[in-house]
């Protein structure tokens, strides 16, 4: 008898709802927090079939859990609306059991009416965020786009009246008309390269085990085939695990950080580039180390931003775009891009992929959480 | 031999006159036709069809009134006009639209570079393939 006792005491003050009904959807008995939530007395809520208190759309639906209650069947985590003493809806999740001897359900639910606003919002906030990332890249998709017409035309007659009237030009003339040429072509490279940029987001990936080795040795040679180097650079090519991703853009990936790595390393002596990885749980990380000129790390948040740069155009080249499309795309991968350097000491670029499709989808899923 | 060489289909002024030059200096043709969106190509070909069948249709995408992949359906369901090779000569590099092209009949498709180089290129390769071999596609 003094669990009894002890189990009324439980009832009582529980601030969850606990509740005796039968299958003929009346309460039998109910707990005082369901006064205290509702507005009832508990002689209200007995008198009456329960169905008389849930909102209209659901009472289809709280049936159903009735009659499954009523085969022996439990029901877990059902929520539904109820409708307090004051007119308010409050929805509750229950989780209930059969007697079915006794045509009896016990049942317990808990209020999560605010949980469910919470979940409301932030979903509301998330869709507002994706749609404003949407147009955003839309915009500059059809900006950019947009652009190439104009500078086509102003690229191509700077040349025109270069090659057909440059004998009729003084040499002042001649000089301003090749800026105008250089400069918008300058420009048509920035717009190419920012199409390709939000392209990217847009891509379906082509998900497979790509040989990383092979693909880093593919990544060299390309390298090497557009750019003529003298001394010949070392490279140490370890021996690189697969990794679950879409080959052509890590291929990308590849040949940006390689290109970097002789780019920023050309006024040394002899380049030495070491393409290495080093293994986690689910994700490999992967590095292209070089002996070049490096950066400031106080700079590093501008490091991977779109047209960014930390050298000078005369001494690099280049636009600012290649790391912006590195991180773009490991991050659609999964993974995750930074970079260690000390000046004049050479740069460590990283970045991380799934080790397989497994560690692929158990990991893009956290991330998209 | 058919008076007309080229129809070039284009909106865009600045477009136009860089392809027609680049098409003159490769001496491709000095028999160009500039028609300046869908509605008038359609009427320049359909409204008087047996002197006006071109070597080769340089057809841009985006215009207006008619579009390029109008013009380029009617062409190609045509038995009079189907075998004249057509040029998709577009800024779009979107696979929707190439791959559209594509499935409606068209024998090429070009993206316009941004650099004039490059353009020159492009129109002049095109221009000679198609008009000096003289090829017409089933």
């Amino acid at each position: 008898m003094e669990y009894l006792n002890h189990y009324r005491k439980f009832f009582e003050i529980s601030n969850n709802l606990l509740c005796v009904a039968n299958t003929d959807s009346y309460f039998l008995k109910v707990n005082p927090y369901f006064s205290e939530l509702l507005g009832y007395s508990q002689q209200e809520l007995t008198n009456r079939r329960f169905t008389d208190f849930i909102h209209p759309e659901d009472v289809g639906i709280t049936l159903i859990e009735v009659e499954k209650l009523s085969k022996g069947i439990k029901v877990i985590n059902f929520i539904n609306r109820y409708r307090c003493k004051d007119g308010i809806y409050k929805s509750l999740e229950w989780t209930a059991t059969p007697d079915v001897d006794q045509s009896e359900i016990f049942a317990v639910a808990r209020d999560v009416t605010e949980e469910l606003l919470q979940k409301r919002e932030i979903e509301e906030l998330n869709q507002s965020l994706k749609n404003s990332l949407d147009e955003m890249e839309s915009f500059s998709y059809s900006v950019s786009h947009d652009l190439r017409a104009p500078v086509r035309a102003i690229h191509g007659f700077s040349r025109i009246i270069s090659e057909k009237h440059g004998s009729s030009l003084n040499s002042e003339a001649q000089d301003l008309l090749k800026i105008i040429y250089e400069e918008s072509s300058r420009m048509g490279k920035l717009i190419d390269d920012l199409l390709s940029f939000s392209r990217l987001g847009k891509k379906a990936l082509q998900l497979t085990m790509v040989p990383m080795k092979e693909l880093a040795q593919e990544a060299v040679n390309e390298v090497l085939r557009l750019n003529q180097i003298e001394p010949r650079p070392n490279i140490k090519i370890a021996n690189l695990p697969d990794a679950y991703c879409d080959r052509s853009l890590v291929q990308q990936v590849l040949v940006n950080l390689i290109s970097n790595a002789f780019k920023f390393s050309h006024d040394k002596p002899h380049i030495e580039v070491e393409i290495g990885y080093t293994e986690n749980d689910s994700l490999i990380d992967y590095f292209v180390r070089d002996n070049g000129v490096g950066f400031d790390m106080l700079y590093y948040d501008k490091l991977f931003g779109i047209f960014q740069r930390l050298h000078s155009q005369e001494k690099f080249g280049g636009i600012g775009i290649g790391l912006a499309n590195v991180q773009k795309i490991i991050n659609r991968l999964g993974g995750e891009v930074w970079a260690v350097s000390q000046i004049n000491e050479g740069a460590t670029f990283y970045f991380s992929l799934p080790s397989s499709a497994n560690n692929g989808r158990l990991y893009n899923k956290s991330y998209k959480k | 031999m058919n008076a007309l060489e080229i129809l070039l289909v284009e909106d865009n002024a600045a477009d136009a006159k860089l392809t027609i030059i680049a098409l003159q200096e490769a001496n491709v043709s000095n028999k160009i036709v500039l028609l300046r969106d869908g509605n008038e190509a359609l009427e320049y070909i359909f409204g008087s069809i047996e002197d006006r069948v071109p070597k080769v249709i340089f057809l841009d995408l985006k215009m207006p009134k008619v579009n390029g992949n109008e013009v380029l359906a009617k062409l190609k369901q045509d038995g009079r006009t189907r075998k004249i090779p057509v040029v998709m000569f577009t800024s779009s590099q979107e696979p929707r639209d190439i791959k559209e092209c594509f499935d409606l009949g068209a024998n090429s498709y070009l993206v316009k570079p941004v650099d004039y180089d490059d353009f020159s290129k492009v129109v002049k390769s095109m221009g000679q393939y198609w008009t000096l071999h003289n090829i017409t596609v089933d």
